[in-house]
């Protein structure tokens, strides 16, 4: 199926609009407060697009587009719609602040126990994760924005006064949420010799190079990278020790929450007293790419020229930079590690903190080395390589091929990806986190490949892909009820697979959103030049206006007869084609060729004349 | 409740548009009446097909009131003078349609004390009286905005509901000019402000109606060329950014009334006939005409946005 972003954008809309807004009135339902991350995930399938998409915008009733206001005429008229977002993101805002007045980041019911039997404990459940972090300062920054234009004109009294209590809560959470990443993000040293070192090796040397020659290729790499950690890091982490020995291998990168003895961040700004962390030191391949996520929007285009962060914002903001660019060198480094097969092609890919394979990793890795690209305008071979990785994990996620009897690859999307949460167990029982949403991420990360590529073949490979996989996905939205069109009914794509209880998936549905956004920015851009047409392009037209001339040194017509008509249409239409030569030499080619048979008509019919006298 | 219509260019559609509204609000049960308050040119008449005052009235015209020529001005029951075939017969429940024409020769005049006074016992007379008053204003910025302003601004008439309907098409040179009318430096919002009205009261007063606007989605451009139907949709798309930012966007919008040969050609009530019966009006028309009505008196479209 073609993805059309702003039509299937506006279904989703329209089917938010009819789950959420029962009687025209926000509605949480059950499930609302229960967890920060699902609340966010919720409120960002409205207001990500509403901020990305200027079509989409929701801070200006007097230009919303008249699809827009019909998709979500369940929720209210334009006027209404604003009105209530803003009282909606007061509730969250409320809902989600703890006791002693500091936002709450708790993953609440997104967690559960590794045995069934254990019942978590209020404390665990209460815990922040990365994600909330990470959709937080999304959220914070769609919210400030939204608030800077819907307010710049006189409202409601009310709704003012909401709109302060709102900004007010919403910069908190924000620096708060910034806080909390730069606590969460880690340095993990190891010795080659340790498991975690030997997994690393042989992923790094695909059994192909001696793990004593890999530790050593490994040194010589990320050398430059090393000194950087040590000596530019120092916000909410502690570097381990072990940095400073060069024997010693290291990942870097965002563990599951904020990281056990992580030293607070000394902040000028109010945010409460700081928890400290559980989680041990061990990045996650899975939280780092929810936290390169989330911080990009901090340096968007968006949010300078808004000025959405203030001073102690902006420092705060400049070391999670920092952070993000050492990362995804790192891990860019790490998938591309070596002279012959990328790691990354090794699929599945075998995580050394907690030693699981599956192609989800190998997915997230991909994800970053992703972001990579688009930071370094990628040259188009590493771009290809990477369009092969993705090709093969939809092919071994099963959605561009069909599922085998009790295929192992279904579990990717059902029950999802299972990580063991490392140090939760200090609390209570050990806790676990899943990732349902194998297929929207590949998506995502495609459709971003899609509109970096800028040549014709990957780009139309990855354009295939994205249709197939979108085809997957669209076909996972729920039938009937009232989540009818929102996800994740797995059952639609994978019949067999055991049943599940959450029918309501809002951590898929805001993933789908996320890559209906990408796939704008796919359309947005002009088209991909072809020096081939252009080149044809080029010599029609010189062909067309030589016989134009030629066609011209005939007795002149009447101005309004149907030659002159014809002549000065073809006129018009040279001088479109010419115009748009270079962006759009196949629409040249177009334009030209429907003149020369224009033309040619006149020509034969005069040829015709000469012969018959 | 006083409703006062105005607009900064002729042609807007001001006088069949808000004759139209008198019209619908009367037949929604209320008692209405229709001051022409167009000194220039007093031709609201002809709307209501009253024979007798299709340019005004020979004499007692409200013009002459209001320079102290004669007592009370001549009114007409168009229910019961009209010539138009359909209004002649007074539906049941429906409230009383009253107009007050101007004089033939009337013109500009400056607003005097004694003008001022016999405006405001009108206008508290007639509001004791009659549910809805709609007074047309001539085009521009006229003395008649200034009498309007002057009048309202009175402490005698503070507890009157006033609104007001500017009315504009929808080009480009219009909105502008519908901006400047109210917002401009010496516009309707100055222009009371500098008479003592309260600012944010004024402007939660006042309301834009549109005029003959050709919707690119309704079925009379359904067959237009693609091409065509693309550039009107950027070009409505383009006049709701600049109407948004000249603060006249869709939040101070009462309501938009199609682009109808009806209303354009024969400045006519548009009656129920007129669609159901004889078809030669459009339906979205007479839809457009009744949802502006029932805002006009409703509260929810009013205050500050």
């Amino acid at each position: 199926m073609q993805i059309k972003p702003r039509q299937q954008l506006l279904d989703i809309w329209r089917a938010i609009a009819r789950h959420s807004f029962a009687d025209g009135a926000w509605d949480w339902g059950e499930a609302g407060g229960r967890s920060s991350v699902a609340d966010a995930e919720r409120l960002l399938c409205l207001l990500y697009p509403a901020t990305e998409i200027p079509a989409f915008r929701l801070d200006d009733p007097d230009t919303t587009d008249r699809d827009v206001q019909d998709a979500l005429s369940r929720a209210g008229s334009r006027l209404e719609v604003p009105a209530k977002l803003v009282t909606v993101l007061t509730e969250f805002m409320r809902t989600h602040t703890a006791e002693d007045k500091r936002p709450s980041f708790a993953g609440g019911h997104y967690y559960f126990a590794r045995d069934t039997a254990d019942e978590l404990s209020q404390e665990q459940r209460d815990l922040g994760v990365v994600d909330s972090f990470s959709l937080s300062i999304t959220l914070s920054l769609a919210t400030l924005g939204f608030l800077k234009i819907y307010m710049s004109k006189p409202r409601k009294a009310e709704t003012q006064a909401l709109a302060d209590e709102l900004k007010v809560a919403t910069e908190k959470r924000l620096t708060a949420s910034m806080v909390s990443l730069l606590r969460s993000f880690t340095v993990n040293a190891f010795d080659a010799e340790s498991p975690q070192g030997r997994t690393l090796c042989r992923l790094l040397g695909q059994g192909q190079v001696s793990d004593r020659i890999v530790a050593q290729q490994f040194q010589r790499r990320f050398k430059s990278l090393r000194a950087t950690i040590r000596d530019s890091i120092s916000l909410g982490v502690d570097v381990a020790e072990g940095l400073s020995d060069e024997n010693q291998l290291f990942e870097c990168g965002w563990a599951w929450g904020l990281v056990k003895d992580a030293p607070p961040v000394r902040t000028s700004e109010e945010i409460g007293p700081q928890p400290d962390g559980v989680a041990k030191q061990v990045p996650y391949l899975y939280f780092t790419v929810v936290a390169l996520d989330g911080i990009q929007d901090l340096f968007s285009d968006r949010t300078l020229t808004l000025g959405l962060l203030n001073t102690e914002q902006q420092r705060l903001a400049e070391a999670l930079r920092l952070r993000w660019e050492i990362t995804q060198q790192y891990w860019s480094g790490i998938a591309r590690f070596g002279d012959g097969t990328w790691p990354l092609e090794d699929i599945p890919w075998r995580t050394t903190g907690q030693r699981l394979e599956s192609e989800y990793f190998s997915l997230s890795v991909a994800a970053i080395l992703v972001h990579d690209l688009v930071r370094r305008r990628a040259t188009d071979d590493d771009l290809t390589r990477t369009v092969g990785v993705m090709e093969r994990l939809a092919e071994r996620g099963r959605i561009t091929s069909r599922p085998v009897v009790d295929d192992r690859a279904v579990e990717l999307h059902n029950p999802g990806v299972v990580l063991p949460l490392q140090g939760s167990d200090a609390l209570g029982p050990p806790m676990q986190w899943r990732m349902p949403d194998f297929s929207a991420q590949l998506l995502k990360r495609t459709i971003q490949l899609c509109a970096l590529s800028r040549s014709i073949s990957s780009h139309d490979r990855l354009l295939r892909l994205a249709e197939r996989i979108f085809d997957h996905i669209w076909a996972r939205r729920v039938r009937g009820g009232d989540t009818a069109g929102l996800w994740d009914n797995v059952h639609a794509v994978y019949p067999d697979s055991p049943p599940r209880d959450w029918p309501l998936s809002w951590s898929v549905t805001e993933r789908v959103t996320e890559c209906m956004v990408a796939a704008r920015q796919l359309y947005t851009q002009p088209p991909i030049r072809s020096s081939q047409l252009t080149v044809v392009a080029r010599d029609l037209l010189s062909e067309a206006t030589h016989l134009l001339g030629n066609e011209q040194l005939e007795p002149t017509s009447t101005a309004e007869g149907s030659r002159g008509m014809a002549l000065k249409g073809v006129e018009v239409k040279l001088q479109r084609a010419r115009q748009v030569l270079d962006e759009q030499p196949g629409t040249s080619c177009a334009l030209t060729l429907d003149v020369l048979g224009q033309l040619d008509a006149l020509a034969l019919a005069r040829r015709t004349a000469s012969r018959g006298v | 409740m006083i409703v006062f219509a105005a607009s900064d260019k002729g042609g807007t559609g001001r006088s069949v548009t808000s004759a139209n509204l008198a019209y619908r609000r009367a037949l929604a049960g209320d008692d209405v009446c229709y001051l022409d308050f167009d000194f220039g040119s007093p031709t609201a008449a002809a709307v209501f097909d009253v024979p007798g005052a299709v340019r005004g009235v020979a004499e007692g015209g409200l013009h002459s009131h209001l320079q102290g020529r004669n007592t009370e001005p001549v009114r007409i029951d168009v229910w019961a003078e009209t010539e138009h075939e359909v209004l002649r017969h007074r539906p049941a429940g429906a409230g009383s349609l009253v107009l007050l024409p101007g004089d033939r020769s009337g013109g500009e005049f400056t607003v005097g004390r004694e003008a001022l006074r016999r405006c405001v016992d009108l206008f508290l007379r007639l509001n004791g009286e009659f549910d809805v008053v709609v007074v047309d204003l001539s085009a521009g910025r006229s003395y008649a905005i200034d009498l309007a302003l002057e009048a309202t601004s009175r402490p005698e008439m503070r507890s009157v509901p006033a609104r007001w309907l500017v009315y504009h098409r929808w080009t480009r040179q219009h909105v502008i000019a519908a901006a400047g009318l109210v917002f401009g430096g010496r516009g309707i919002v100055a222009g009371g402000v500098a008479r003592g009205h309260d600012e944010e009261r004024l402007r939660g007063a006042i309301r834009f109606v549109r005029a003959a606007v050709p919707d690119p989605e309704s079925p009379l451009w359904s067959q237009v060329p693609p091409a065509q139907s693309a550039w009107m949709r950027k070009c409505d798309q383009d006049l709701e950014v600049l109407a948004a930012d000249l603060d006249i966007g869709y939040t101070r919008l009462l309501g938009s009334v199609p682009l109808e040969p009806v209303l354009q050609w024969r400045e006519q009530l548009i009656t129920d006939e007129d669609v159901l019966a004889s078809r030669i009006a459009n339906q979205e028309t007479l839809q457009a005409l009744e949802e502006l009505a029932e805002r006009l008196t409703g509260d929810e479209p009013w205050g500050q946005p």
